[in-house]
C-alpha cells in the first residue's frame, strides 16, 4: 500500500515527464505491434503469391504491329472493323480462362496543375526536370500513370486502402465523362478523395477524379524495369473501354494490349491462344510475348519475397531504434526522478523501510510507466484488430524491457547512497 | 544491557584509497541511559549512529541489541528491527515535504502494517503531546524549525522504540528552541527511552547521563 502511494506521489509530482514517457512507450509499442502485423501481411502476401503463381509463368505482352499495319489501323480503318476487332480481342484477353491477362500501360498524364517532383516521369532517374515543359508561358507536368485492367490488382495483390476501387462501370467511358483514378500512397500527403486533375492523356483532354488511395507496400511487375516497382508515386487509371471509334479510343485500345500474362500452359500454348483470339476477329496482327529466363516463376517469387522483405526490414530497423531509444529515455528520466527522491528514500529507510521496499518503489515507478504504456498499446492494437501475435510480441518486449530496467534500477539505486541522511561520510 | 558493541570497524572508499571512519570502536549502553557523543566534524560520530541504526554495515566487529545479534540479520529483518526498536532524529529534521505533518508522523507505522484506526490513535496522541494538533494538516514548509523538530521527534517515538538516535537535533535551531528540544528529549528519556545523541554543544552534552568524546574514529574519553 505504502509502495503504491509512493509510486503515485512520484507520478503526480512528475506528471509532464511521466505523460511524455507514456506517449513514447505507448507509441513505440504500437509501432512494434503494427510492424508485426505488416510483416504477417507481407508474409501472407508472399505465401499467397507463391501458392498462386509459383507454378505460373510470366510473360510481358506488347503489340507488334509493323508500320503499315499501324497506320492502316489508325488512318485507314474507315468502317471501324479493325477497331471493333481490337476491342473484342481485348475483351477476350481480359476474360480468358486459360491464363490471366492484365493491361498495364505506363504513360504520362500531362497537366498544367503544379505537381510535386516525385510524381513526375523520370524522377527516380534524376530527370524530373525534363518532365516539365512550357506551353504558352504555362508549365506543364508529365505525371507517371498506369492504365490497368481489372486483373492488375489481383495479379499484383494490390488493394485499395481508402476510398473505392474501380467498379465495372468505371472501365466504360464515353466522351466528356470524368475518369476515376486511384492514387499511390505518396499522394496521400498532398491530395484527397474527390480532388480533380485536368490535363491531357494521349493528347485527349481528360478530367480525372480521385476515388481512392492504394495500400502501402503495393508493387507491380514492370516490363520496362524487369522488376517489381512500387506504385506509391503513380496515378492508376482504368483501362477504358470506349465504344465509339475516335483517334483517342484507337490509340488507347492499342496501348491496352500492353500488359502481363500469367499462365501455366507454357509459352507456345499461351502464344497460340493469343494468336487465335486475334485471328478470330479477322485481324492479322501479332502480339509479342517475352519469356526471358529471368522471369522464371522461382525468380519472380524470389523477387517478390525480397521486395516485401526489404520494406519490412527497413521498418524493423526503425522500430528497433525507436524501441531502444524509448527504453533509454525511460531509464534516464526515471533515474533523474529517482535521484530527486533520494532524500525521501533515505527518510523511509530511517522509518523502517528495507532496501527491498525502496527498490520496489523505484522499480515500481518505472514499471508503472512501462505497463501503463503497454496497456494503452494493447488496447490500441486490439481496436486496430492487429492480431494476437502482435500483442504477444509486445508483451515479450515489455517483459524483456522490465528485466533490463529492473537490473539497471538495482544497480542505480545501490549507487544512490540513500543511507546518507545521518551526517554523511564522517 | 541494551547495546553491546565491540571492535567495530568502518572504512569508506575503495579504489581511490581507504579512509577509516571507525577503528575498533566498542560501546556499551544500558537501558534508560542518555548518552551524548561529542567530537569534531569527521571524527566518526555520525558513522557510529549509522551503524547503531543498522543503516551502515560495519566491516568488522560485533553488535548486540537487547541480546540480539544485529549484524547477522538479513536486510528485511534489519528493517523490521529498525522500525520497531529505533527512532531517528536528525539535524535537518528529515521530513517529507510533500506530506502533511500527520502523514510524516504516521510513516513508520505503515511499515509496521498496523490498521488505520490504530495509526490515527497513536499519531493523534503524539500530536497532542508535542502540541502540534492544530498543525496536523499542514506541511513542513509551513512550520517553524522547532515545530519541525518536534514533528521529527514525534515520528521517532510513534513506534515506541527502545532507542532514540539523535544526530545534532539542535543544530538547525536557535538557542531557545534548542533548549526546548533538549528538555523534550530529557523528558522522553525519563519515560524510559534510551537516547544516544551526537552534539557539538558541550552544554547540551552535559544534560545526558553519560558523555563520551570521539576523535579519529575512536573514543577518547
Amino acid at each position: 500500500m505504502i509502495i503504491c502511494k509512493k509510486i503515485w506521489e512520484m507520478t503526480c509530482h512528475n506528471m509532464i515527464i511521466v505523460t511524455l514517457m507514456l506517449f513514447l512507450i505507448t507509441g513505440s509499442l504500437i509501432m512494434t505491434g503494427i510492424l508485426v502485423k505488416k510483416q504477417e501481411k507481407s508474409q501472407e502476401n508472399a505465401d499467397r503469391f507463391e501458392e498462386e503463381y509459383g507454378e505460373n509463368q510470366y510473360y510481358w505482352v506488347t503489340e507488334a504491329l509493323d508500320d503499315r499495319q499501324y497506320y492502316t489501323y489508325l488512318e485507314g480503318d474507315y468502317n471501324g472493323t479493325q477497331y471493333k476487332g481490337l476491342v473484342n480481342v481485348l475483351q477476350s484477353l481480359w476474360d480468358e480462362k486459360q491464363f490471366s491477362f492484365c493491361t498495364c500501360c505506363c504513360q504520362s498524364f500531362c497537366t498544367n496543375s503544379k505537381m510535386q517532383d516525385i510524381f513526375l516521369e523520370g524522377y527516380e532517374d534524376g530527370y524530373a526536370d525534363f518532365a516539365v515543359s512550357k506551353r504558352n508561358g504555362t508549365d506543364w507536368y508529365e505525371v507517371k500513370t498506369l492504365m490497368v485492367s481489372e486483373k492488375f490488382f489481383e495479379i499484383n495483390h494490390i488493394n485499395v486502402k481508402s476510398g473505392e476501387k474501380f467498379s465495372q462501370q468505371d472501365y466504360l467511358w464515353k466522351e466528356g465523362e470524368i475518369v476515376p483514378v486511384l492514387l499511390g500512397k505518396s499522394y496521400e500527403n498532398f491530395y484527397h478523395i474527390n480532388d480533380v486533375f485536368s490535363g491531357e492523356y494521349f493528347g485527349k483532354e481528360l478530367t480525372l477524379k480521385v476515388i481512392g488511395f492504394l495500400d502501402d507496400n503495393s508493387f507491380y511487375l514492370s516490363s520496362s524495369k524487369n522488376d517489381f516497382v512500387s506504385v506509391e508515386r503513380y496515378m492508376v487509371l482504368p483501362a477504358l473501354e470506349i465504344e465509339e471509334k475516335t483517334e483517342f479510343s484507337q490509340l488507347l485500345s492499342l496501348m491496352e494490349l500492353n500488359g502481363t500474362i500469367v499462365s501455366k500452359t507454357g509459352f507456345q500454348n499461351t502464344g497460340g491462344i493469343c494468336t487465335e483470339l486475334i485471328e478470330n476477329q479477322g485481324l492479322k496482327w501479332e502480339l509479342n510475348l517475352h519469356n526471358p529466363q529471368d522471369e522464371s516463376p522461382q525468380f519472380v517469387v524470389k523477387k517478390y519475397r525480397k521486395m516485401t522483405g526489404q520494406v519490412a526490414e527497413q521498418f524493423r530497423i526503425l522500430v528497433l531504434l525507436v524501441m531502444v531509444f524509448a527504453i533509454i529515455a525511460l531509464l534516464i528520466n526515471s533515474f533523474s526522478i529517482l535521484k530527486k527522491n533520494q532524500y525521501a528514500f533515505g527518510v523511509e529507510l530511517l522509518c523502517g523501510a528495507s532496501y527491498k521496499n525502496i527498490l520496489m518503489e523505484g522499480a515500481g515507478f518505472i514499471f508503472f510507466i512501462l505497463f501503463t504504456g503497454d496497456l494503452w498499446a494493447v488496447l490500441f492494437l486490439l481496436a486496430m484488430n492487429s492480431g494476437i501475435r502482435s500483442i504477444i510480441l509486445i508483451q515479450i518486449i515489455v517483459g524483456t524491457a522490465s528485466v533490463i530496467t529492473l537490473i539497471c534500477c538495482i544497480v542505480y539505486m545501490k549507487k544512490m547512497e540513500i543511507g546518507d541522511i545521518i551526517g554523511g561520510q564522517e | 544491557m541494551l547495546i553491546d558493541m565491540n571492535r567495530i570497524d568502518v572504512t569508506y572508499g575503495k579504489k581511490l584509497g581507504v579512509v577509516p571512519a571507525l577503528k575498533q570502536v566498542s560501546l556499551q549502553v544500558n537501558e534508560g541511559e542518555f548518552l551524548t557523543i561529542m567530537g569534531k566534524s569527521g571524527c566518526g560520530k555520525s558513522t557510529l549512529l549509522n551503524v547503531l541504526g543498522t543503516i551502515r554495515e560495519p566491516d568488522g566487529g560485533t553488535y548486540f541489541f537487547d541480546g540480539k545479534d544485529v549484524l547477522q540479520m538479513k536486510d528485511s529483518e534489519k528493517a523490521r528491527f529498525r522500525n520497531q526498536n529505533i527512532g531517528f532524529v536528525v539535524q535537518h529534521f528529515a521530513l517529507l515535504g510533500e506530506r502533511t505533518i500527520y502523514d510524516n508522523i504516521a510513516l513508520p507505522l505503515h511499515y509496521m502494517r498496523i490498521g488505520n484506526r490504530e495509526i490515527r490513535v497513536r499519531v493523534d496522541r503524539l500530536l497532542e503531546k508535542m502540541e502540534l494538533t492544530d498543525k496536523k494538516h499542514k506541511y513542513p514548509y509551513e512550520l517553524s524549525g522547532g515545530q519541525c523538530q518536534r514533528t521529527a521527534i514525534a515520528r521517532a517515538l510513534v513506534t515506541n522504540p527502545k532507542l532514540l538516535l539523535a544526530d545534532e537535533p539542535t543544530g538547525a535551531l536557535d538557542e531557545e528552541t534548542g533548549r526546548n528540544v533538549m528538555k523534550l528529549l530529557q523528558e522522553i528519556n525519563k519515560n524510559g527511552t534510551t537516547i544516544i545523541m551526537v552534539t557539538h554543544d558541550s552544554d547540551f552534552a552535559k544534560l545526558g547521563s553519560r558523555s563520551v568524546t570521539m576523535q579519529d574514529g575512536m573514543f577518547t574519553g
